[in-house]
């Protein structure tokens, strides 16, 4: 049975991007098939870890809240892109490094299926020490795992030298990851930042 | 032509998808009068995604407090009010839910701290009590979010003597190992209104933990009256009751008040589809993405 190119960079990401850069595409639904696909699993995640089920009002809302997370990822793929010579189109950028999130997505299900076997009142052990410690491990791993992916969609997607894919990944990561973070906790990280200095 | 593999995967999402919207209907509204007072189902400490790491909006944390059967939340941003205001105006419009802004006061490593009811953003960089004192400046009150252990120190006798209330029943007492005890030693050492929060940030349902306030009016401000008073009551884990005596005594007469502080729940045949097969179907989807 044939899966998707998403499914088989879980396992061969530089198969699946040279597969993905053969098949060259542009277009407005290229650059938000993937960005939106994201989103309906971020969404589906919130409703069934906030409410329960899967309800069109929670997946809508969920999506809204994180649509920041693909945003600030397409205007540091922007960024990285420019500094490139021979720049494929946008669209297929975008859509290539979005393939890369599989092991997002498997956090996700995960997460989704845990909170669908745990009682309500037994969620809250999962934020907390020692159950924490499994969700830190799971999140380093996907963390790991989604930069591997990503380097290949610099490396084989975009056809980028070692070094240079190399190079492109920390600089995509450390303002995708530092933008992101700065919205999600926003107020919250200004007593953290004094706490830390004092 | 969509591959069947794929057409499969969608129909599965689709269905638990139209599944859980069709089980999604709030409550039937209870009025419930105890002693001369009616009483509220109220969560005073939630936090939205307008930068305050919540998984909901403001307005979706107003319909999400609708379906959990709360009549009244206080939005509480880290160190900001604004997310507070945006789910007022969106309650005033659309909700019968009433909506407090407010704000959890992180001065982290100190304390935290919820202001409900204030109308500016309260400082983080001072003590507790002026920290307090600027809040009922602003006709708010002040609850010691979360008070375990590890926050005690913050609290000097100055603090403690001004607080409003203190969380008694908070998420934590699931997930830590003797939190509830600490709980309880804070609300010991002072006057002060028992509450129960849900801390709600997209993990759990919101309400999980919840106050009864018993008001003389159901706004805004009798409820904010009614903390200042301490007319609150807290069912906790175990069946364990806190809160003023008398109102305690009330409460535990009355069955409907059990029911009122219940969550919505996600029990039911249609909650179980739509969650099981949501995760199937968005699996298959991931499988299938792209295939011709």
């Amino acid at each position: 049975m044939r899966v998707s190119a998403d499914a088989r960079a879980l396992v061969s990401p530089p198969a699946a991007f040279r597969d993905l850069a053969r098949e060259p595409c542009s277009g407005a639904w290229v650059l938000m098939r993937r960005p939106l696909a994201l989103l309906v699993a971020i969404g589906s995640t919130v409703s069934i870890l906030a409410g329960g089920r899967l309800t069109a009002r929670l997946v809508l809302d969920g999506a809204i809240s994180f649509a920041f997370i693909p945003l600030f990822e397409i205007a540091a793929l922007a960024l990285v892109v420019r500094r490139m010579p021979q720049r494929a189109p946008f669209a297929h950028a975008v859509d290539l490094l979005f393939a890369a999130c599989g092991p997002w997505m498997a956090w996700m299900l995960a997460a989704s299926a845990l909170a669908s076997t745990v009682a309500a009142e037994n969620l809250p052990r999962w934020t907390s020490r020692p159950r924490l410690w499994i969700v830190a491990a799971a999140s380093a791993a996907a963390i790991a795992w989604f930069a591997r992916i990503e380097f290949h969609v610099f490396r084989d997607g975009l056809a980028r030298a070692r070094a240079e894919a190399l190079r492109d990944l920390a600089l995509h990561r450390s303002i995708a990851w530092s933008a992101e973070t700065l919205y999600f906790f926003g107020f919250a990280l200004w007593p953290m930042i004094v706490g830390m200095l004092r | 032509m969509m591959p069947p593999a794929r057409l499969a995967a969608a129909a599965v999402f689709a269905v638990s998808l139209a599944a859980g919207t069709l089980a999604d209907r709030p409550p039937a509204p209870r009025e419930i009068e105890v002693g001369g007072y009616r009483v509220l189902s109220v969560d005073l400490h939630t936090h939205s995604s307008m930068w305050s790491d919540g998984a909901l909006t403001p307005w979706g944390l107003v319909l999400e407090a609708e379906r959990q059967g709360l009549d009244a939340i206080a939005i509480t941003g880290h160190n900001d009010i604004l997310d507070g205001r945006v789910g007022q105006a969106f309650a005033r419009a659309a909700s019968r839910v009433i909506v407090l802004p407010g704000e959890e006061i992180l001065s982290d490593p100190d304390y935290h701290l919820i202001a409900v009811g204030v109308r500016e953003r309260v400082g983080f960089r001072q003590r507790a009590a002026d920290a307090i004192d600027e809040i009922h400046r602003q006709g708010g009150v002040a609850i010691a979010a979360h008070p375990i252990r590890e926050f005690w120190r913050a609290y000097d006798a100055a603090a403690t003597a001004r607080l409003d209330g203190a969380e008694i029943c908070h998420p934590l007492i699931y997930g830590r190992q003797g939190a509830q005890q600490e709980l309880e030693a804070f609300a010991a050492r002072a006057r002060v209104a028992a509450i129960g929060s849900s801390d709600a940030h997209g993990i759990g349902p919101m309400g999980l933990c919840r106050t009864l306030v018993f008001v003389r009016e159901a706004t805004a401000r009798g409820i904010l009256d009614a903390l200042r008073a301490r007319r609150t009551v807290v069912l906790g884990r175990g069946g364990r009751v806190y809160g003023d005596p008398a109102l305690v005594r009330l409460a535990a007469a009355d069955a409907r008040l059990r029911a009122a502080v219940r969550p919505g729940g996600s029990a039911d045949v249609l909650d179980a589809i739509s969650r099981i097969g949501g995760i199937i179907g968005l699996a298959g989807l991931f499988l299938t993405f792209g295939i011709e």
